[in-house]
């Protein structure tokens, strides 16, 4: 089995000048007879970067336009439709809530994850980073780089 | 039922080996895996492989390639060093 990395599908579906472009392709398409796969990390990551240029709508069909499309094999650390705490968890904290984000707000796959566990700790009321301006309007929190959060505190 | 062996034991390279297994039915090929590989505490979810579902999935697939070419700047490099940071290189 070859697992394959996110950014050689980041350079098939949006890098078309580049000059690795046909070696990739030809790569995808030899790969694709055999027996390829992505984690399902990698699988988030992409659509964590798509999400920034594709509609919702179309963001939903990964499974037809990357899994159907390149023939791949989606690695999971638990049985992701298994009915146990641990696995229904796993599912919902890192593919679920994750995806819902990027669909909605349009954001990296790591900062879904911040984000979420974030916002549903109890007593959190800012999420400061110098990259504040990313993350405007995207969270119930108030995100502020650490210059603005000196200014409100004073 | 007589089983006969050959006198020297059949010596397959890794490609010749891959073409037999990938020659037997799913099921006995499932059961060869099960065999030769310990459980590792993953699950793979398989493609569907029908041809219906392939011919549309790469039909979307270029879709969504013509609209991000149109879309996209930057480079892969800066891509992915956002997404990676310091850990992806050339």
């Amino acid at each position: 089995m070859v697992v394959i990395d996110t950014d050689v599908f980041v350079l098939e579906f949006a890098f078309h000048n580049d000059p690795r472009r046909d070696v990739n392709s030809n790569f995808l398409k030899q790969v694709r007879d055999n027996d390829s796969a992505v984690t399902v990390y990698n699988l988030l990551e992409l659509l964590g970067q798509l999400s920034f240029n594709l509609a919702p709508t179309k963001l939903e069909t990964w499974q037809s336009w990357l899994v159907d499309a390149y023939a791949l094999t989606v690695i999971w650390p638990v049985e992701p439709d298994e009915y146990t705490t641990a696995a229904s968890y796993f599912r919902k904290e890192i593919f679920d809530q994750p995806f819902t984000r990027m669909r909605q707000k349009r954001m990296a796959f790591l900062d879904s994850l911040v984000l979420n566990l974030a916002e549903r700790t109890p007593g959190v009321e800012f999420f400061v980073t110098w990259n504040a301006k990313h993350f405007k309007n995207k969270s119930s929190l108030a995100v502020l780089t650490p210059f603005e959060f000196l200014e409100t505190a004073s | 039922m007589t089983i006969i062996s050959p006198r020297k034991p059949v010596k397959l390279n890794y490609q010749q080996l891959l073409k037999a297994v990938r020659a037997l039915p799913p099921r006995q090929q499932q059961e060869l895996r099960e065999v030769l590989m310990p459980p590792t505490g993953v699950y793979l979810v398989r493609p569907s492989r029908s041809a219906s579902a392939i011919r549309r999935g790469q039909r979307m697939a270029k879709a969504i390639q013509s609209q991000l070419a149109k879309e996209t700047t930057g480079t892969l490099e800066e891509t992915m060093k956002q997404l990676r940071g310091r850990s992806w290189s050339l």
